[in-house]
């Protein structure tokens, strides 16, 4: 039964892995079909969610069995309890990358401008964010998770000094307005993803600790 | 409650703990069968009106620690023990013990209900007959007592002449735990009370466990982790006759402190 068991939840973190790595491709093609205006990379992005969204029920359905079935304690429970709300988190990221592809089906190929500096280094520190995520996760890794999570005010401050850029920008361009306000979408989107990355960061910490810590500060 | 270390964490140091209210306090208590050793250093402090769990694999003591604290453990001719079980601040121990009046005042449930040959009536009136009680009514008023407290009453109030024997299993266990009941304790032994019985009659008795606690104080041997989770406000993991970890059950089922109860309790071993 236990090896059972011990096979089964290293499917389920080998399942979480997958989910984590779609999550992040989906992350970089958004990027790359608002960079380069590529609609139909976008509605590929949009077309993919859903099979993102197959997996993380798949993978619900099968710790809700695992928790059925096997009546786990401790680390074991800790381990599927932190999987549910890892992948919760990590499904809501792919809705953000699907909401920046979304912004790219949206503007017109006139009202399309190079993306702000600051936005593509919001993208980098959110892909930098994740690939610790992901080792952490499988690592059970607390220091790494902190350090992801520490990430996030960076994050913060990056969209912070977007907000102020935008606020202080003029034009009489309808064109550049649009996209002006469509990107600073896209910040937001990315704001959101430093967020959840810092979720999955405490999930890490109680599957590997035990505790709940609030690094969403 | 079992106040062990403070931020509510279990412990696998079993220093002595100020106890605001504790019905048992284990001192340094060993134990030998023969020249093997099967309990070294307990030190616990068991609170009043608490369910306290004992789990660990087969073998660890747990059942012996449980007969230690009425003493029925020295019915093993070869058995010899050292240290202190002070159970409302008197030493157990102490010779001028009354062995009876310590058993009536610690009631013991076993593992397979063990009803007499006798009427539903008779084996929850034996203990107070035994104990001089002789007045018909009072003895009445005793039995319907003890097995409304066992939860049985409705189910046998109309046939308490009926062998004890012709009730199902779970009935039987919850008529032995009246038949406890009966006798006036302040503490509820229990050794693995419902490893005979199916998963309903279980029930049953946990929820019954969960009632008796308002008024007795329950010690309880199981090999079923999930019970000791449902059931105790306290567990205390025993490996090769030693504590290796105590403290509030909700902690310890979900983050351990020793790696060893982590491991027992994961089923990785035992």
């Amino acid at each position: 039964m236990r090896e059972q068991f011990e096979e089964e939840l290293l499917d389920v973190k080998n399942q979480v892995n997958q989910l984590a790595k779609n999550v992040l491709d989906q992350l970089d093609k958004s990027m790359d079909s608002l960079k380069f205006h590529n609609n139909q990379l976008a509605l590929e992005i949009i077309e993919e969610d859903i099979k993102i969204d197959n997996l993380d029920l798949s993978i619900n359905e099968q710790v809700v069995r695992l928790i059925a079935k096997q009546q786990p304690v401790a680390t074991d429970l800790r381990h599927l309890i932190a999987t549910i709300r890892i992948t919760t988190d990590l499904e809501r990221m792919a809705d953000h990358a699907k909401n920046i592809a979304r912004v790219t089906t949206k503007l017109k190929e006139s009202e399309s401008r190079e993306v702000d500096p600051i936005i593509i280094t919001m993208h980098e520190l959110a892909t930098e964010m994740l690939e610790k995520a992901i080792v952490a996760y499988k690592e059970e890794d607390i220091t790494l998770a902190k350090e992801l999570a520490d990430k996030d005010d960076e994050m913060d401050k990056l969209y912070a000094k977007l907000l102020e850029e935008v606020v202080m920008y003029s034009t009489d361009s309808i064109e550049e307005r649009e996209w002006m306000i469509q990107t600073t979408l896209c910040a937001r989107f990315l704001e959101r993803f430093g967020d959840y990355l810092t979720n999955i960061s405490e999930s890490i910490t109680y599957m590997v600790k035990g505790y709940n810590i609030d690094l969403n500060k | 409650m079992l106040k062990i270390v403070p931020n509510e964490q279990t412990t696998n140091k079993q220093e002595p703990n100020k106890q605001l209210d504790p019905i048992f306090e284990t001192k340094d208590l060993n134990l030998w069968y023969g020249e093997d050793q099967a309990l070294k250093n307990i030190n616990l402090s068991i609170d009043k009106q608490n369910v306290t769990a004992i789990i660990g694999p087969s073998g660890c003591g747990k059942s012996t620690f449980l007969k230690t604290l009425n003493r029925m453990v020295e019915l093993v001719p070869s058995v010899k023990t050292k240290g202190e079980i002070n159970y409302q601040g008197v030493n157990i121990f102490d010779e001028k013990i009354n062995l009876v009046e310590l058993r009536s005042s610690i009631g013991m449930v076993f593992q397979k209900p063990n009803p007499f040959p006798k009427s539903i009536y008779d084996n929850i009136a034996f203990g107070p007959r035994v104990h001089g009680k002789k007045n018909k009514k009072e003895i009445d008023a005793l039995v319907e007592k003890s097995l409304k407290g066992s939860g049985l009453w409705d189910e046998v109030k109309d046939r308490l002449g009926d062998s004890a024997l012709s009730l199902s299993g779970g009935q039987q266990q919850r008529l032995c735990i009246a038949r406890t009941l009966a006798i006036q304790p302040d503490v509820i032994l229990m050794d693995e009370p419902t490893s005979a019985l199916d998963p309903k009659s279980t029930l049953i008795i946990e929820e019954l466990i969960q009632e008796l606690k308002q008024n007795y104080s329950i010690i309880i041997v199981t090999h079923n982790m999930q019970q000791a989770a449902r059931v105790s406000d306290h567990t205390a993991f025993f490996l090769n006759g030693e504590v290796i970890e105590f403290g509030q059950t909700d902690t310890l089922f979900q983050a351990p402190t020793d790696k060893r109860t982590e491991d027992y309790i994961t089923g990785r071993f035992g």
